[in-house]
């Protein structure tokens, strides 16, 4: 759906993206992750045909999409700093919207306007920061965007306001089939929705990964032994990391779940525990492998 | 964030567009609608709906073009104040460039025709253009030029707007490759800009390359500050930059020093060529007339009489002083600086040569020096014909002649055709008879009257009754108004007081213009109060001191000032040669007291 391919953006002598690539299928949640000033929003505004890249392609639905309007139709962007007409109401800015894409949904606006909670006639600059938010996301959302670019969304939403606003995303990616591209610096954030997660450190991508591979693959083991550790059982298994804390030796290591435990269980431990890991951790290991220290890249 | 909407640039530059004119215009055509209901209820007579049609026309016009350019400009760059600047730059550039160029040209090339080229330049910007709008109205062909600049900004702007990057519109240039064109532009603009400034003020070579690398230095790096938007511009990377544009202007300036082209020296064959222009300027080539010559409030100024020579000889004796002026141009060129003095001439030529092509020169000579050339040629038939009106006139077209006497308010007034026929050709003879010293007015003295000649079609023919003029002078003792047309003494001059200042020698003489002497009871007073000075009140002496005193202090040995008996005075001088012997008699033993 959303395929990027050697994009490279220069703000005048500032490379702020070095030939990114990325691919995001029809129907699923992209989490896009880096710290401050790491390129997330100039890739957003890139694909929100925002920014025009200096050298690479950026297409959805094998569109280019800059000066698209077709695509831009079928696209809602919510970008970091939200910019509303002056004096303009919540019904004036649903209006206008309808006005301006033909999709619009008004009976989707009407229904969600339970969700949200706030009253139509009023002026958007006399709502909160995180109001104002929500009505993005309540016009996004009747817009029935077959993308979503999401800069940073959950900011300043209450929590019950985040989960009800990312149970609306992941409803309308399951019945819909949306595709979503979502940024965040903080992979807590987005560990429950996405489905795929690409790291931007400096402008480039450091690593992309598919979640449910990852957690699929990687997995982390308390094992003890009663006298010392078999020296053949790091041959066995190379680790991404271990560790050890007293008798217990921990150790995280890549491979099919059952081949991990038998030839673990081959070498008769005393305790051997298979733990359960946050997806920040996960990249935390990954990345140990890139020469990364990820503890300077992530919060 | 109008760009994230499924809206392509093309259409929002459109409907923006659309949107300004629609506020530009609305309130100009309601204007001429009230106008026009408040001429008609009123019935204001010389105000009628063509006018306001016309001036609601090109009002729209011109902000429409403004509109335009500003656009335009504003795509190029993303401060407010810069675009303001922009457009105006864009629209005034033309010319402003132009003359800064000429300006500075006319510094280093030898003969270079400034002002023939500055007659030509105000059409090249639409801003100096509506200056003089109410006298020359804008032609179709100008509106369609207007037109078609403002379409073609219209879709400048909009391709330039698609090319933009958004996120440089911010910046004071969007555009990269044009930071260094803007940059280097700037810097050479202002660089001239004070490099003639300086010049202007100080005259002198070494204050205008001061006025360059000042200008230069400081348009180098407060562009930098500008485009970096920081003060942290004094690198190395930016002053071998600004050190760079120096060495190209020095060699630049160098070329022109050295005239490369050789454009100095060049003269035509004088077998090709056709005619010449020669005249103290080049007024009268670049003249068109005013298409709306009402607006000067009367016909009465004529069309300028092109100072064009056909002569065989004539234009020998030109070339020959051509040829002497551009032989000593070495010489002259660390002089060509200097300020001007009263000596000094200026000379425009050209040459229109038998293939169709022109040649102009202007040069500022010191007159003395090529006298002997420029009196065969001042004093060549063709030149006096085509510098004195009076010689072409028809006498059928003579109203009346009007002599108004300097100093006083007698006048004599010439309305019998016998009489105007007769005062015309004696004039006419006077002016074939002048010399060249003569028509300089060398001798320095002031005329008698000046002399009107009223023609039928209302317009005037100017000239002065010279001291020199003695044809004149006795036809009108023949035709017995020469009393009434001239100062008398005794009758109008009660008496003159001679002083030999001795002030007037140690005059700066680098200040050569007379000092304004303020003349009044009290400094009369003062000066009979002088020992040594010589009062004169015989008719006689009288006169001689009128046909002799000069207007100029240059050269003046005495002062003198005249009681008129309407109250008023005359002051003049008398330069040791011309005054009068009783003078020179009266003051011989200097250093008698009192």
């Amino acid at each position: 759906m959303i395929e990027v391919e050697g994009v490279s953006k220069q703000f005048q002598e500032l490379e702020a993206l070095k030939d990114v690539s990325l691919s995001v299928h029809k129907g699923s949640i992209y989490g896009l992750v880096g710290s401050n000033g790491a390129g997330k929003t100039t890739l957003l505004k890139l694909l929100a045909g925002i920014y025009r890249q200096n050298s690479g392609a950026l297409t959805i639905d094998s569109q280019p999409v800059f000066e698209n309007d077709a695509i831009k139709t079928r696209t809602a962007f919510i970008p970091d700093l939200l910019y509303f007409f002056p004096n303009f109401s919540v019904q004036d800015v649903a209006h206008f919207h309808a006005g301006i894409y033909p999709q619009w949904n008004q009976a989707r606006f009407e229904k969600l306007r339970s969700v949200f909670n706030i009253e139509v006639k009023r002026r958007i600059k006399t709502l909160s920061k995180g109001m104002q938010r929500q009505i993005a996301f309540w016009m996004s959302l009747a817009l029935m965007p077959d993308v979503m670019i999401l800069d940073e969304p959950i900011d300043g939403l209450d929590p019950v306001m985040r989960q009800k606003v990312k149970n609306l995303i992941i409803q309308d990616v399951a019945e819909r089939e949306m595709t979503v591209m979502i940024s965040s610096h903080n992979l807590r954030d987005l560990e429950d929705i996405c489905d795929n997660i690409g790291i931007l450190h400096q402008g480039e991508m450091l690593i992309q990964k598919d979640l449910d591979d990852l957690k699929a693959d990687v997995h982390k083991i308390q094992i003890a032994f009663s006298g010392d550790v078999p020296p053949t059982l790091l041959q066995d298994m190379p680790a991404l990391y271990q560790e050890k804390r007293g008798s217990v030796l921990i150790l995280i290591v890549r491979g099919v779940y059952e081949d991990i435990i038998r030839s673990m269980q081959s070498y008769h431990p005393a305790v051997l525990d298979i733990l359960p890991l946050t997806l920040e951790e996960i990249f935390i290991y990954e990345m140990g492998d890139h020469g990364y220290e990820i503890k300077n890249i992530l919060y | 964030m109008a760009h994230t909407l499924p809206v392509k640039r093309e259409t929002l530059h459109n409907t923006h567009v659309l949107a300004g004119i629609i506020f530009l215009f609305v309130p100009l055509i309601l204007t001429a609608l009230i106008s026009w209901a408040l001429v008609a209820r009123l019935g204001i007579e010389h105000v009628n709906g063509t006018d306001i049609l016309a001036w609601l026309f090109i009002s729209l016009l011109i902000n429409l073009l403004l509109f335009m350019t500003s656009v335009a400009s504003g795509m190029v760059t993303g401060m407010t104040t810069i675009q303001g600047a922009l457009s105006y730059i864009f629209l005034l550039l033309p010319s402003g460039l132009s003359l800064l160029l000429l300006h500075n040209m006319s510094r280093y090339i030898f003969g270079f025709p400034y002002d023939f080229y500055f007659g030509k330049i105000d059409k090249l910007s639409p801003l100096i253009r509506l200056t003089e709008i109410s006298i020359n109205p804008i032609p179709h062909g100008e509106i369609v030029v207007y037109l078609l600049s403002s379409f073609a900004l219209f879709f400048l702007g909009r391709y330039l707007y698609q090319r933009r990057h958004i996120e440089t519109a911010g910046n004071a240039i969007t555009f990269d490759v044009l930071r260094p064109i803007f940059k280097y532009s700037v810097t050479f603009c202002f660089m001239l800009l004070l490099g003639s400034y300086f010049y202007s003020d100080q005259g002198s070579l070494g204050w205008t390359y001061f006025g360059y690398f000042l200008g230069s230095l400081l348009a180098y790096f407060l562009m930098e500050i500008l485009l970096n938007k920081s003060l942290q511009v004094f690198q190395w990377r930016r002053i071998k930059g600004y050190g760079i544009y120096a060495l190209a202007m020095i060699g630049l300036i160098g070329l022109f020093h050295y005239d490369f082209t050789g454009y100095e020296k060049r003269l035509p064959e004088l077998s090709e060529v056709k005619s010449i222009y020669m005249d103290n300027f080049f007024y009268a080539l670049n003249y068109v007339q005013a298409t709306n010559a009402q607006a000067y409030g009367g016909s009465e100024y004529d069309s300028p009489v092109k100072a064009i020579f056909t002569e065989r000889d004539n234009m020998a004796a030109i070339y020959s002083l051509h040829q002497k002026i551009v032989a000593n141009r070495l010489d002259k060129k660390e002089t060509f600086l200097s300020k001007r003095t009263r000596d000094s001439e200026r000379i425009c030529l050209a040459y229109e040569l038998e293939n169709g092509c022109h040649i102009y020169r202007q040069y500022e000579i010191s007159a003395p020096e090529y006298a002997d050339k420029l009196k065969l040629i001042y004093e060549s038939l063709e030149y006096k014909e085509l510098h004195n009106r009076i010689l072409s006139i028809n006498l059928a077209d003579v109203d009346l002649i009007e002599i108004n006497t300097f100093d006083t308010n007698k006048n004599v007034r010439i309305v019998d055709p016998e009489f105007i026929a007769q005062a015309v050709a004696a004039l006419q003879s006077d002016i074939y008879e002048e010399t060249y010293e003569e028509m300089k007015n060398m001798d320095l003295r002031p005329p008698w009257a000046h002399i009107s000649i009223l023609l039928k079609n209302n317009r005037t023919v100017h000239l002065d009754w010279k001291k020199s003029y003695l044809n004149f002078e006795q036809w009108l003792k023949e035709s017995e108004k020469y009393y009434q047309a001239r100062l008398l003494p005794g009758e109008d001059i009660a008496s003159a007081i001679v002083d030999k200042d001795p002030d007037l020698n140690k005059q700066d003489l680098d200040n050569k213009k007379a000092e304004p002497v303020i003349i009044n009871q009290e400094t009369i007073l003062e000066l009979e109060k002088k020992p040594g000075i010589l009062k004169i009140t015989e008719t006689e002496k009288l006169e001689l001191c009128l046909r002799h005193y000069i207007s100029n202090s240059e050269q003046a040995a005495y002062k003198v000032v005249f009681q008129l008996n309407n109250g008023s005075y005359i002051s003049g001088f008398f330069s040791e040669a011309d005054a009068p012997a009783f003078v020179k008699e009266h003051f011989a033993p200097a250093k008698e007291p009192l």
